[in-house]
C-alpha cells in the first residue's frame, strides 16, 4: 500500500523538477540573454 | 496509510511546491533588482490627430537620428497598416531609444530575438531603450490586431556594424527593404 504514495511522490517530484528546470532554462538561457530594455 | 500519514505526505508536498514557487519568485526579484530589469514604461501623451503636421513625429523627423552624446533615437509612426519608416537602421553596441506613436488604432510591436516588446496606443508615445549586441536583421511585426491588414504590418530593424554607420549632415541614417 505504501508503494502507491511513494510512486505518486516520485512522479510528482519528477514532473515538478522538470518544470522547474524548464523555467530556469527559459529565464537564464533565453530571456536574460535577449538584453535589458529601459 | 492512515489519515495522519496521508495528511503529513500532502503537507510535505505542499511545502515542497511552495518552496519551488518561492524560489522562482526570489530569482525574479533578485535578478530584476540587480540588473534593473523592468517592463517598458513611459507615460507621455500626444495629440494623435495632428502628428503629421508638426513636432516630433512629422514625417521629416521620422527614422533614426544620432544624438549629440552618440546614442540614437528612432522615431516611428505605427499606422494602419505599416510602420513608418519600414526599414529601421540602428548601430550595434549603442544605446537606442525607440519612440513610437499611432494616429489611428492600437498597435504593438516586438523586435524578434530581443526583449523590445510594447503596445502603441493613439494619444500616447511608447518608448523603449535597448542596446543591440550583434549585427543583423530583426523582423519587427505588429503584434496587436489592428484591422484587416494587420498580418502585413511589419518592418525590419537592421543592426549595422559601427564601421558602416554613417549619419548624414543631420545625423540621420536610413535604409531600404524591398516590398
Amino acid at each position: 500500500m505504501t508503494l502507491v504514495p511513494n510512486g505518486a511522490m516520485a512522479l510528482c517530484g519528477v514532473a515538478v523538477a522538470l518544470l522547474l528546470l524548464g523555467w530556469f532554462y527559459v529565464y537564464f538561457g533565453i530571456f536574460l540573454p535577449r538584453g535589458s530594455i529601459g | 496509510m492512515t489519515e495522519q500519514e496521508i495528511l503529513k505526505t500532502e503537507l510535505r508536498w505542499g511545502a515542497a511546491v511552495a518552496a519551488a514557487v518561492g524560489l522562482i519568485v526570489a530569482v525574479i526579484v533578485v535578478s530584476s533588482a540587480s540588473m534593473l530589469l523592468h517592463p517598458p514604461s513611459n507615460a507621455e501623451i500626444i495629440d494623435p490627430a495632428t502628428l503629421h503636421l508638426s513636432g516630433e513625429f512629422a514625417e521629416a523627423n521620422l527614422g533614426s537620428a544620432e544624438n549629440p552624446d552618440g546614442s540614437v533615437t528612432t522615431r516611428l509612426i505605427a499606422t494602419q497598416f505599416a510602420f513608418v519608416p519600414r526599414c529601421i537602421p540602428v548601430p550595434v553596441d549603442t544605446p537606442v531609444t525607440l519612440r513610437v506613436t499611432s494616429p489611428d488604432a492600437v498597435h504593438g510591436f516586438i523586435v524578434v530575438g530581443t526583449n523590445v516588446n510594447t503596445m502603441v496606443v493613439p494619444g500616447y508615445v511608447s518608448q523603449v531603450k535597448t542596446v543591440f549586441k550583434s549585427p543583423g536583421d530583426h523582423l519587427m511585426p505588429c503584434h496587436e490586431y489592428c484591422g484587416l491588414g494587420h498580418s502585413q504590418m511589419w518592418s525590419i530593424v537592421r543592426v549595422i556594424p559601427k564601421a558602416d554607420w554613417k549619419p548624414d549632415a543631420d545625423g540621420r541614417v536610413s535604409c531600404e527593404i524591398p516590398r
